[in-house]
């Protein structure tokens, strides 16, 4: 028994650290109709902390910043031949209304600009700052509404789309949107 | 006489253990003191709620056709001091792992044409016909946000800008893969069709697409 311990040992040291596998999800194609009409870059400073207990020791808070670029435009899917009505020279068109079409927040964008951990703390891992990058992000996901991008998106569709139609020979264009609320889709 | 005085002694520790065990759940109960595990176990993180600054407006006129959504693994091994150490003394491998992080990545890439580039002479009309010059189809966007990552295994201590490398390793591995699959080519045949059948709505009979 004493002769085994030891293998026995090394064996469970070994099979702890047998190489985990990998699995990949297959690539997805989606086909899209989609017209993007304003980009708007935003920067946030994520600030968090833990430090809120009379038992642990020393401190342990983080402070990020990141830029996030915000993409709306109108779903062209939902265009259709009741959409347009044209008159000889003159044009009336119904857009759907703006949506939110991406919220993008690129890696080398995020930064850690401060972090302060106590000697007996442990420090932010990478998975504890995705974590709370990812609570960031939900806060700007909140904020959308607020940042009036869908009413700056609905003006650029109207003005591209109505040059494009005039550049195709149209004297007279009308571009409008149709009834309903503008609504932030998410992902 | 000894007898008496040790059980009384003995009396006394029993009371004080009883009253301290009791202070010690009445304590706890009120959650005025930690449990065992509260004083080991990490804090949940507190955020706090910041303002979103705008900094700049872009105008864009980018028609999107195609998407490709994809997981991916990207992963880095840096060589440190104790593996250096680990490889001069006789110690099997397996049991000293070196710094290693394994990040899984979900993305999007989207694809289509950047309609801002067309000039007033890519567009010909001539009654009910119109040529016209489309810019070809190119990646508009990657996204790839923090919660579209997974931190899958950390060994080491790996810094921020370490991190982002590898996460930079996964979006490029993305990219290449939906271009693999032909996702530009298939962007542009969709927005040549998708720009066909508005032309068409908008009451041309003949439309001619060039690049």
């Amino acid at each position: 028994m004493r002769v085994h311990l030891p293998a026995f040992l090394l064996l469970y040291l070994l099979s702890c650290n047998s190489a985990k596998e990998r699995t990949e999800k297959v690539l997805a194609l989606r086909e899209m109709n989609e017209l993007a009409t304003v980009e708007y870059s935003v920067t946030k400073i994520i600030r968090a902390n833990d430090d809120q207990t009379w038992y642990k020791i020393g401190d342990r808070k983080i402070l990020m910043s990141c830029r996030a670029t915000l993409r709306a435009g109108i779903n062209f899917s939902k265009l259709d031949a009741s959409s347009i009505r044209i008159d000889g020279d003159e044009i009336d068109v119904t857009l759907p209304r703006a949506t939110l079409q991406s919220v993008n927040l690129r890696p080398e964008d995020i930064k850690v600009e401060y972090q302060e951990v106590g000697l007996l703390r442990t420090e932010f891992d990478a998975a504890e700052r995705d974590a709370l990058m990812t609570r960031g992000e939900a806060q700007i996901r909140a904020g959308v509404p607020e940042l009036g991008i869908l009413n700056t998106a609905e003006s650029n569709a109207s003005l591209f789309v109505g040059n494009f139609l005039r550049q195709l020979g149209y004297k007279k264009v009308n571009v409008n949107f149709s009834d309903g609320p503008q609504v932030p889709k998410l992902k | 006489m000894k007898i008496k005085g040790m059980f009384r002694s003995a009396r006394t520790i029993i009371i004080l253990v009883i009253t301290l065990v009791l202070v010690v759940i009445i304590l706890r109960k009120t959650d005025l003191i930690p449990s065992l595990s509260d004083i080991f176990s990490a804090r949940p993180v507190r955020l706090e709620e910041t303002p979103m600054v705008v900094r700049e407006i872009h105008e864009l006129a980018q028609l999107v056709t195609m998407s490709a959504q994809d997981e991916v693994v990207a992963d880095s091994v840096r060589i440190s001091t104790k593996d250096i150490i680990a490889h001069m003394l006789p110690i099997p491998n397996g049991i000293i792992n070196p710094d290693k992080l394994v990040i899984v990545g979900r993305g999007r890439v989207v694809a289509g044409m950047d309609l801002k580039a067309m000039k007033e002479e890519d567009v010909h009309v001539y009654k009910d016909s119109v040529a016209i010059r489309l810019p070809k189809a190119s990646i508009l966007e990657v996204v790839m946000n923090p919660s579209d990552f997974n931190t899958f295994s950390e060994v080491g201590a790996w810094s921020p800008e370490a991190v982002t490398l590898v996460k930079l390793k996964a979006r490029d591995i993305l990219v290449k893969r939906a271009l693999d699959r032909g996702l530009l080519q298939k962007a542009q045949a969709r927005g040549e069709l998708l720009m066909k059948n508005f032309l068409n709505t908008a009451g041309f009979k003949k439309v001619s697409i060039q690049y």
